[in-house]
């Protein structure tokens, strides 16, 4: 029988918790500092703006210095990023695949809103207001309307000499009925012209030498709505699951329970920040499900702690703590490994769609297993001796016993 | 007993999924259920575009319409007004009544005619009536817009020739278009989005029906197809037949539904032959709305011009008093109404009486003709909030490695099972494998989308379902060493003692994956979906059949060692 720790394991973790509450509360401190100063690298998802996945062919050998230079050159701001993990792009035989991402601040209703304002106003009559309003929909075609009558070729000839930021002016047409004096931009094709620019000014063949695998538009107002949704959904989570433990277990192990969770969460979320890697919709689904799948450690915990207290009646709480964390151990351990296992081959051989969520659980789930034991259980001695001390009852049996009814 | 429904279940989930591991054409596929795995369009390529409806726009477009006809309807009961205007920036009517003591008399004539569709904000003799649109109006006309625009862009994107496209209504204001393996998504999206065309032409009568027919068959023919639904087709065709037609003059067609037949898609397409001029375009318009003819109370369409427009149009119904007129939208004729009297400039209005039918079907026909003459088809503008587009190859490279990943990930997590675990690491890694087949043919069943984070959960279940197996295997090792339980009782006592834990564990990441399917859109729901099904099957798997497995054994040898 292969084992990993000896039978008679006795491991005293509450002793020692306070190095570890300590070391805990630092980084947490460290990542929620640097989750409110800096904030994170947003992807696309949150950001807004374009982004786009190039492929390049080998016999381009293409390099991350001429891709910005000729994107500096186009008069795109962009951030240049390798699609896929560093062993994949070494190997000089494969295409080569790099993100670029920019903003969408070419398609800012206010922006060019002023372009217009800028444009029509010469023709400003008592001090009137003519553009009363414009709004960019989407990627190839903006509406603006005005206030007063001017000759459609007028229009036409004004809106043509103003200088967009990266679009180019195809039609503008008047649009429903005359009364409302509505006219309709549209540009060229947006993102196959962007591709067709980069690959001139590569000298490249678009289609056979470059080619472009994904474009995603996000525009500001889905961005932030995406952004609340997600706070929103791990506080949901967080709150869901204090109630379950709380229900469950009772106010001695809900708090403790969270806490680990909330120290995860924010710890991975933290590195992200400190480090600057890109944080996008599927490292939130990872933080999720790494909270779903961090407090299964703590729940068998628990629930070790609750079935052998009355069976122990007479030690101190701190004991029983751990000699459930010493049973449950290699459980711990064995689960953790498991999963480990599987999203360490995803972090690696995943791709590098999903880099950055395997990522965010690899790294979630050592720091879950760690949490478990000096945090989820460190709050929960504390929780337990405070409500102790203040009902001044000694027994700690009894107690348990008290949560054991409770729970059935 | 129990144990051959276990292996029947693993056989059943098998010959489940067998077809979506077949090649698309195989012969072999006719022995299989027809239902393969849906992949997401992170996998397959495709466009996935959320639209944004502006509904303001649409709620204005309503009160001009409402004012409009206000405009009309008072006169004709016995009130009088002096003015009534649109108050600018607000979304209310002002009125002024000519006899201001006649609030009685026109609270009563609203809640006649416009029972929760306007309601008196404020009522002062001097200044006048301030008319808001009631609130269930509002609801009504937004429900309305939202639903209006969803089958305006259906059509659109049938037109465009999608396969299993997915249109459907999100939150309060959206629309998500999904087209999978679209080649070329940008024209894509600009269909969806374009402002639709609204042109009146003149429909010449040099040919008759018959003999229009005739040669749009022989040019069909011609061009290899059988009807010209798509819009290339019919440019296509519009190009080949125009030398055989009298000069100045062009081809087009109205989709008509035959009102007889019992399958709705199936329509016939009218041909008219046309003038090549357009003498009035929908520029000319500035509202359109059903109304009913006051003698015969049929639905008709109203319309109002500009005066530009209204001059246009008696120069027209003089010219050609008797003649069609075609209302063409994008291209199709929509509608031909007959010009029966000469339309006087003055009054800028105009009716288009509809054929008789029943009048439930005319009605419909009213308000939809009065809309697309009103606003170019979509009910308020569209604009395109968030677009994904993701090519083939990016979603081959991405199956690819999902699968990749997948075989590693089972066969390390196997392997290490089976070396720790031994016996009981053989069971619960067989577990782990008919959780894996039940899992990918439940969603195949049920048609859940399959996307690569959604792997990425099948990966990550894979490590988690473990968890319940090794809780009980963790356990008999204590029952057997730490208190000499024989085999038979320490097993009892090790599914006995975990299964708490194991169901609160699998409790909470049930939570959190609710919690991400409601939040997650795309690629996210389906790693959601995943998890929870995943959850589901482990449990099933790792817990219920693992002890019938175990229960069989028993029952049919006498064990007195575990080897866990």
């Amino acid at each position: 029988m292969i084992k990993f720790l000896p039978e008679k394991l006795n491991i005293p973790f509450m002793a020692m918790r306070w190095p570890f509450v300590i070391f805990s509360a630092i980084i947490t401190i460290v990542s929620l500092v640097s989750i409110f100063t800096k904030g994170f690298n947003y992807g696309v998802d949150f950001a807004g703006g374009v982004q786009m996945v190039l492929r390049f062919e080998p016999q381009t050998q293409m390099t991350d210095e001429k891709l910005r230079s000729a994107l500096g050159k186009i008069g795109l701001d962009a951030s240049v990023q390798n699609f896929g993990t560093a062993f994949e792009q070494k190997d000089a035989s494969k295409p080569k695949e790099y993100i670029i991402h920019f903003s969408a601040e070419f398609a800012d209703p206010a922006k060019n809103s002023e372009l217009l304002k800028q444009a029509f106003a010469p023709l400003l009559k008592d001090g009137k207001e003519i553009i009363s309003s414009f709004r960019f929909s989407g990627f190839e075609k903006a509406f603006f309307s005005l206030s007063q009558d001017i000759p459609a070729a007028e229009v036409e000839a004004k809106v043509r000499a103003i200088k967009f930021q990266l679009l180019e002016v195809d039609t503008v047409e008047a649009f429903g009925p005359a009364r409302n004096r509505e006219y309709e931009i549209r540009f060229r094709e947006v993102s196959n012209k962007f591709l067709g620019r980069i690959a001139t000014e590569l000298n490249l063949k678009a289609g056979s030498e470059i080619s472009l695998l994904k474009v995603d538009f996000v525009g500001a107002k889905v961005g932030d709505d995406l952004k609340w949704g997600a706070i929103l959904s791990t506080l949901i989570t967080l709150l869901l699951i204090f109630l379950y433990i709380f229900i469950r277990f009772d106010m001695r192990y809900a708090p403790g329970g969270v806490i680990s969770l909330a120290h995860d969460v924010i710890i991975v979320a933290g590195v992200f920040s400190i480090f600057s890697i890109e944080f996008d919709l599927t490292v939130v689904a990872a933080l999720l499900t790494l909270a779903g799948f961090s407090i299964n450690d703590t729940v068998v915990i628990f629930d070790r702690i609750r079935e052998i207290a009355p069976e122990l009646k007479g030690k101190k709480i701190r004991e029983i703590i751990d000699i459930a964390l010493n049973k449950t151990l290699s459980r711990t351990i064995i689960t953790s490994l498991t999963v480990l296992m599987a999203s360490t081959v995803l972090w690696i051989f995943g791709g590098p769609v999903i880099h950055n969520f395997a990522f965010a659980l690899t790294f979630g789930i050592c720091f879950g297993v760690y949490s478990t034991v000096f945090i989820a259980c460190a709050s929960l001695l504390w929780f337990y001796e405070w409500e102790e001390k203040r009902s001044g009852k000694g027994a700690s049996g009894k107690g348990s016993g008290k949560s054991k009814a409770q729970a059935a | 007993m129990k144990f051959w429904f276990v292996v029947g279940v693993f056989l059943v989930s098998l010959y489940s999924l067998a077809p979506s591991f077949m090649p698309e054409n195989s012969e072999a596929r006719r022995f299989f259920p027809s239902r393969t795995l849906n992949l997401g369009l992170d996998l397959r390529g495709g466009v996935h575009v959320v639209l944004g409806v502006d509904l303001e726009k649409a709620l204005d477009a309503e009160m001009d319409r409402l004012a409009v006809e206000l405009e009309a309807k008072i006169p004709e009961s016995d009130l009088s007004f002096r003015s009534l205007v649109r108050t600018p920036q607000d979304r209310a009517l002002k009125l002024v009544l000519s006899d201001p003591q006649q609030k009685g008399p026109f609270q009563e004539f609203l809640r006649q005619n416009y029972f929760q569709v306007l309601s008196i904000e404020s009522f002062e003799a001097e200044s006048g009536v301030i008319l808001r649109m009631d609130s269930f109006h509002v609801t009504e006309i937004t429900k309305r817009s939202l639903e209006q625009a969803r089958e305006v862009i259906r059509s659109r994107i049938d037109q465009f020739g999608v396969a299993e496209p997915i249109i459907q209504l999100e939150g309060e204001d959206r629309i998500l278009v999904q087209l999978p393996g679209t080649k070329d998504p940008e024209a894509a999206i600009r269909l969806i989005g374009s402002t639709a065309l609204l042109e009146f032409r003149i429909v010449e009568e040099g040919k008759t029906s018959d003999e229009l027919m005739k040669l749009v068959d022989t040019h069909r023919a011609a061009a290899g197809f059988q009807n010209n639904f798509k819009r290339e087709q019919l440019e296509k065709l519009q190009s080949l037949i125009k030398p055989s037609l009298p000069s100045g003059t062009m081809i087009s067609f109205e989709k008509k539904k035959d009102p007889n037949e019992k399958d709705a898609d199936r329509v016939t397409l009218i041909p008219y032959l046309l003038q090549d001029k357009v003498p009035l375009t929908g520029q000319s318009l500035d509202n359109a709305f059903k109304q009913f003819d006051p003698t015969t109370n049929s639905p008709e369409v109203g319309l109002r011009l500009s005066i530009a427009g209204a001059e246009a149009l008696e120069k027209i119904s003089t010219d050609f008093l008797g003649r069609q007129m075609a209302i063409m939208l994008d291209g199709a004729v929509i509608s031909a109404p007959s010009l029966r009297t000469r339309i006087p400039a003055a009054s800028r209005a105009a009716v288009i009486q509809l054929g008789a039918g029943n009048i439930k079907d005319s009605q419909k026909e009213a308000d939809f003709l009065a809309l697309v003459l009103r606003s170019g088809a979509l009910p308020a503008p569209v604009e395109v909030l968030e677009n994904r587009t993701v090519g083939a190859s990016l979603g081959e490279d991405s199956i690819r490695s999902g699968e990749l990943s997948g075989i590693i990930a089972i066969i390390l997590v196997m392997l290490f099972l089976i070396l720790y675990y031994r016996g009981g690491g053989l069971m619960a890694s067989a577990a782990v494998l008919i959780n894996i087949t039940m899992l990918l043919a439940i969603m195949s069943l049920f048609r859940a989308t399959l996307t690569l984070p959604g792997i990425a959960g099948i990966v990550l279940t894979v490590g988690m379902a473990v968890d319940a197996n090794v809780l009980i295997l963790e356990r008999i090792r204590e029952e057997l060493r730490d208190r000499g339980k024989k085999a038979r009782a320490a097993l009892e006592s090790g599914y006995h003692h975990a299964s708490s834990a194991i169901i609160d564990a699998n409790v909470t990441s049930i939570i959190a994956a609710l919690v991400l399917y409601n939040f997650g859109s795309g690629p996210i729901k389906g790693f959601a979906v995943t998890l929870l099904i995943g959850i589901m099957t482990s449990y099933i798997t790792g817990v219920i059949f693992t002890r019938w497995t175990y229960e069989f054994i028993f029952s049919k040898r006498n064990i007195t060692e575990l080897s866990v």
